[in-house]
């Protein structure tokens, strides 16, 4: 019994040893460094794990946002289909048509005033004016700033990646995207996709006094939480339909 | 007293069939008046010793509502008179932008726009804290809506205000079912974490009373 608690004994005595000698040691080497050290250790952590957290931190973000969203599916639907030409691909060859302002129903906010398609990325969505809650939740919206199809300005899109707006990444140059309104069909072709930083103002321009669509949804396309990327895909109208604005 | 009725119906039917009719015509495009609007929200004011220019976002949203609308000369007049005092106000503050505003000044801003608003019915709204501004008409429909960017206004460069029209298009608040599996996941994860300090401190007490 005795030989057995010999060893215990020992490392009593060694800890004892210790304990005498740091008191040796000045505070500076028991309060400074350590929390430098943890400083230090926290930082590098920290950056070594940042990518990784940042993923964490934006699914959290969903849980713990101030923010009220409405999560609402009724909404105003003013778009009544109009039949299209029977060769749709072909518009490009026939001559500039024109639809008069006066017998177009503008669209309020968060009213579905169209439809927007490709075919070739599987994209079938309903289209809304205005990009709230509302919209992004029922389909694709076009921001208030911006102009409706047809008037000459450029057209900003918005959708979420991972629904309505995920088969953005089939998009290639040359594919057709189609929106379908109660005042007319329109085509355009995509000409470029980009992925940028979604405060870059060189992405879009809303003063541009010609058509442009954009489509736009956060990248990379099937990431969980906020992404601060977009991928912007940019198409120009291949239909020749335009609103009359004098008339 | 049938034929008063006849009259009266018939007075009625031709007023709503003109009033109908007229909001239809009114729709159509952007007039004179409206114009003049537009381009009176288009100069600059020099804040501070530079120059701004409300953001391309925002006027567009004016004239996207002013394709809806019928504004008069007359009401034209009064509006552009709102914009050109809140306009010499912002400049008599001596701010480097809206976002550098006090509070005071901010309402005296607002109070002016307001003024400018209310002659064709409509309603100013700002959320101090989430930046949140919105322009509902008679019937509650939003016709403007932006969020102004935070104080200091960095991103807003030569705007007097700034707005990201870039949304957040990132996860789809309306798939339940993520946040669902999502929740399942910190419990999941709870669980253990409370499994791996019990089994732990178990084996702690074992060790203890062993020695």
């Amino acid at each position: 019994m005795l030989l057995k608690e010999l060893p215990r004994a020992r490392v009593l005595m060694e800890h004892k040893h210790n304990h005498s000698r740091h008191h040796s040691y000045n505070g500076k080497n028991f309060i400074i460094l350590p929390i430098i050290f943890c400083v230090l250790i926290n930082l590098i952590c920290y950056l070594m794990l940042a990518p990784s957290l940042s993923a964490f931190v934006s699914v959290g973000s969903l849980f713990f946002s101030d923010a009220q969203k409405d999560f609402s599916k009724d909404f105003n639907n003013i778009f009544v289909p109009v039949s299209e030409p029977s060769n749709t691909d072909s518009q490009a060859q026939q001559s500039a048509e024109t639809i008069k302002i006066s017998e177009i129903t503008f669209p309020k906010y968060n009213e579905q005033f169209g439809e927007l398609i490709i075919k070739d990325c599987q994209i079938d969505a309903k289209l809304f004016f205005g990009d709230g809650d509302i919209p992004l939740n029922n389909g694709v919206g076009i921001y208030g700033g911006s102009a409706i199809p047809g008037y000459g300005k450029t057209i900003l899109v918005a959708g979420h990646n991972n629904t309505y707006f995920n088969g953005l990444k089939y998009a290639q140059v040359g594919q057709q995207i189609k929106i379908r309104t109660s005042y007319g069909n329109f085509v355009y072709e995509i000409t470029d996709i980009q992925i940028k930083e979604s405060t870059d103002t060189s992405a879009y321009d809303l003063s541009a006094d010609s058509e442009n669509l954009i489509l736009y949804t956060c990248y990379p396309f099937d990431e969980l939480g906020l992404t601060s990327k977009r991928c912007f895909v940019y198409a120009k109208p291949v239909s020749n339909l335009e609103i009359d604005k004098n008339n | 007293m049938k034929k008063i009725k006849r009259i009266f119906s018939t007075v009625a039917l031709a007023a709503v069939v003109t009033v109908s009719a007229s909001t239809s015509a009114f729709a159509a495009g952007i007039n004179s008046a409206e114009q003049k609007i537009l381009d009176t929200l288009n100069t600059t004011v020099t804040m501070n010793g530079v120059e701004k220019s409300i953001p391309a976002g925002y006027l567009n949203q004016a004239e996207n509502y002013f394709n809806t609308v019928e504004i008069t000369d007359e009401e034209a007049d009064k509006i552009v008179s709102a914009i050109d005092d809140a306009k010499a106000y912002l400049e008599s503050t001596g701010a480097a932008n809206v976002g550098a505003l006090t509070v005071d000044q901010a309402n005296t801003v607002v109070s002016k726009v307001q003024a400018g608003l209310s002659v064709i019915g409509l309603t100013l709204q700002y959320t101090k804290s989430t930046g949140a501004v919105s322009i509902v008409d008679k019937s509650g429909n939003t016709v403007f809506s932006t969020t102004l960017a935070a104080s200091g206004s960095s991103s807003a460069g030569g705007n007097t205000a700034g707005e990201n029209p870039i949304k957040t298009t990132g996860l789809g608040f309306n798939v339940p079912g993520i946040a669902v599996i999502a929740g399942l996941g910190i419990v999941l994860v709870s669980a253990t974490g409370l499994y791996v300090i019990k089994r732990a401190s178990k084996s702690k007490s074992t060790y203890g009373t062993q020695a």
